[in-house]
């Protein structure tokens, strides 16, 4: 069972929609933000929770990209690898980012605070490149920058 | 609002002020502001005409979706028509396309345009359920919608009975998981219905059998914001905005090498050349334009700076998503990007677009370290042509395209790559 705070908002999602199985991803991204991944254990009351068989429901954690369920981080950094990125430096971006966290792509820092993942277009390229934390969105507008909206995030 | 996050201050200028009138201002339009600028007339004029009328009016005005596939927007709402209710109608706004964005600054900046466009349309095709399909990575987005739905609701503009006109309306925001591929429309429709995101085989369209098996009209967003322009203007008045084969205002993302990337709202009579010249500054370091792309679709070169942004046999058409390299970008490693790009978003339902993405992205890897040999490069070529046959989505059908125009039209570029050429 989940936190009766957490069970709520879960509640809220499968509430909202006409049909219960609607609100899959809103609760998926719900228990990530919570738990910092998504943790087997709670696929089973989701599944119940939704009235989806529980093999539905983790073929679906499974397809969607966002959804992690290896790696808990308290916050994390998606990083745009893709076109227009690529040309607009990007590189520095992640050679910063990689400096600052000591980590590589993929990784989680040694206190579980970030996870560094490398994504495609996040559909903001005229401010290319680009990356976000959790919910915000940011362009590289340096190193200095960089560590501030890092300090953000604890 | 309670709590928005950081979102982005792209830079978004019109020579129109139709699609960008607010949304040109780097901020939220509450309804207050919607209003008072306007919003919301066009909806008590549609609800007090025939929903035939509309879908006529939507027919003749010319207006083609703006998703990428310019399909006649008032074409599919009459074939959508023609089958009974329930009917559903669903705003695209899984803007997924490397180098687009241009539903976000709409959806961030001005959400009751958006709204309005989606009330008018749904009453047009007889919908009384309505839902948005955000992609993930838009959380703001998606808080901004929800609470421009609540703003719409305590107006009357929304749930039952709109400003008395007998016809109800409930709208729902999904949110998406990041999958590029369930921006195509199918595929978006098993996502909604709670599934992974495989697309469906068509026939049976969406406007047959759609969500839950009814008829479902799908739009992108930019195609909605239309709607209200329609309605206000009347479908004559609209088709003077731009040349006559391609009226209405039209969006154009333009990112990569420009001194002032951005957004733009433009008639469709605007070239290429203009898009970039004239309005987005020119390149950055006035270098040589290399190369422009449409997104990870199509590959311009700059003798094709005279194309039309329009939706002709020759005209730049799709998502009007403009990306611009120039002299000293690799043309080779632009493919990689875009192979790197589909097979990470293939979904793996057809075996010809899983293998052959994968094997096309991995070929690529050892062309680019130089370590392929003459059999590779058959290989290569040959699956970057076969990829295409047999595959359920628009995704196959286009997976090789890019890097195959590339080819033909930067063939230096890749020789150097050859192993007959002698390196030093
Ligand atoms: C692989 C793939 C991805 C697509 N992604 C999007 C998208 O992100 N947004 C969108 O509006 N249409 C997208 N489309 C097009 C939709 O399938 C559909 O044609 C469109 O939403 C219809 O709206 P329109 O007629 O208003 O353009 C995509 C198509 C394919 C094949
Ligand atoms: S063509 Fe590719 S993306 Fe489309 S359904 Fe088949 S495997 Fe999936
Ligand atoms: S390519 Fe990085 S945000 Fe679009």
């Amino acid at each position: 069972m989940f936190e009766k705070e957490l069970e709520e908002k879960l509640k809220d999602h499968i509430n909202y929609f006409p049909r219960k199985e609607q609100a899959i991803l809103m609760c998926l991204h719900e228990i990530q933000n919570h738990y910092g991944y998504i943790p087997k254990e709670s696929l089973k009351p989701l599944s119940d929770m939704l009235g989806l068989p529980l093999n539905h429901v983790e073929g679906v954690v499974a397809f969607y990209d966002m959804f992690d369920t290896e790696s808990p981080a308290r916050h994390r950094i998606r990083v745009c690898v893709s076109i227009v990125c690529h040309f607009m430096q990007k590189d520095k971006l992640i050679s910063a980012l990689k400096k600052k966290l000591g980590i590589e792509m993929g990784e989680v820092t040694e206190d579980g605070r970030f996870k560094l993942i490398p994504v495609q277009c996040i559909g903001g390229c005229s401010e290319a490149p680009l990356f976000m934390i959790d919910e915000d969105t940011y362009k590289f507008e340096g190193e200095e920058k960089l560590d501030e909206i890092l300090a953000k995030y604890t | 609002m309670k709590y928005l996050p950081n979102i982005l201050d792209i830079k978004a200028e019109t020579t129109l002020n139709l699609l960008l009138a607010r949304a040109k201002k780097v901020k939220t339009h509450s309804i207050d502001e919607y209003i008072e600028s306007g919003g919301y007339k066009a909806l008590k004029k549609a609800l007090s005409m025939d929903p035939k009328e509309i879908i006529d009016w939507v027919d003749k005005s010319q207006l083609r979706g703006r998703g990428g596939a310019g399909f006649p927007t008032g074409k599919k709402w009459q074939f959508a028509v023609q089958n009974p209710p329930p009917r559903y109608f669903i705003c695209n706004a899984d803007e997924s396309e490397p180098g687009t964005f241009k539903d976000r600054v709409l959806i961030e900046r001005d959400p009751h345009l958006l709204i309005e466009g989606m009330i008018i349309s749904s009453y047009a095709i007889g919908a009384e359920k309505a839902f948005i399909y955000i992609r993930g990575e838009y959380p703001a987005g998606y808080y901004i919608l929800r609470n421009a739905i609540e703003e719409a609701k305590s107006r009357g503009f929304l749930g039952n009975n709109i400003l008395g006109s007998g016809y109800s309306l409930d709208i729902y925001v999904a949110r998406g998981g990041g999958a590029y591929i369930c921006g195509e429309e199918t595929a978006l429709i098993e996502s909604l219905e709670g599934k992974r995101g495989h697309p469906r085989l068509k026939p049976p369209f969406p406007v047959q059998k759609g969500l839950w098996g009814c008829p479902t009209v799908v739009n992108n967003v930019e195609t909605i914001c239309n709607i209200p322009i329609i309605v206000e203007k009347g479908w004559e008045e609209y088709r003077y905005i731009g040349p006559s084969e391609y009226p209405g205002p039209k969006l154009f993302p333009v990112s990569g090498k420009v001194k002032k990337p951005g957004v733009y709202e433009l008639p469709m009579n605007t070239t290429l050349r203009e898009l970039i010249f004239k309005y987005a500054g020119g390149t950055l370091g006035n270098k040589k334009i290399k190369a422009i792309l449409s997104g990870a679709l199509d590959c311009f070169s700059a003798d094709e700076l005279d194309t039309p942004m329009d939706y002709s046999p020759k005209g730049f058409g799709g998502t009007g998503t403009v990306i611009v390299l120039t002299e000293e970008d690799n043309i080779v490693e632009l493919c990689l990007k875009i192979a790197e790009f589909y097979e990470h978003e293939s979904c793996g339902q057809c075996t010809p677009c899983r293998v052959g993405c994968y094997e096309q992205h991995n070929l690529l890897k050892k062309i680019i370290k130089g370590d392929a040999s003459e059999k590779d490069w058959e290989a290569f070529v040959y699956i970057n042509k076969h990829i295409q046959p047999t595959s359920i989505c628009g995704l196959g059908a286009v997976a090789g395209r890019l890097i195959r125009q590339a080819m033909e039209k930067f063939p230096k570029e890749f020789e150097r790559y050859k192993p007959t050429v002698v390196k030093y």
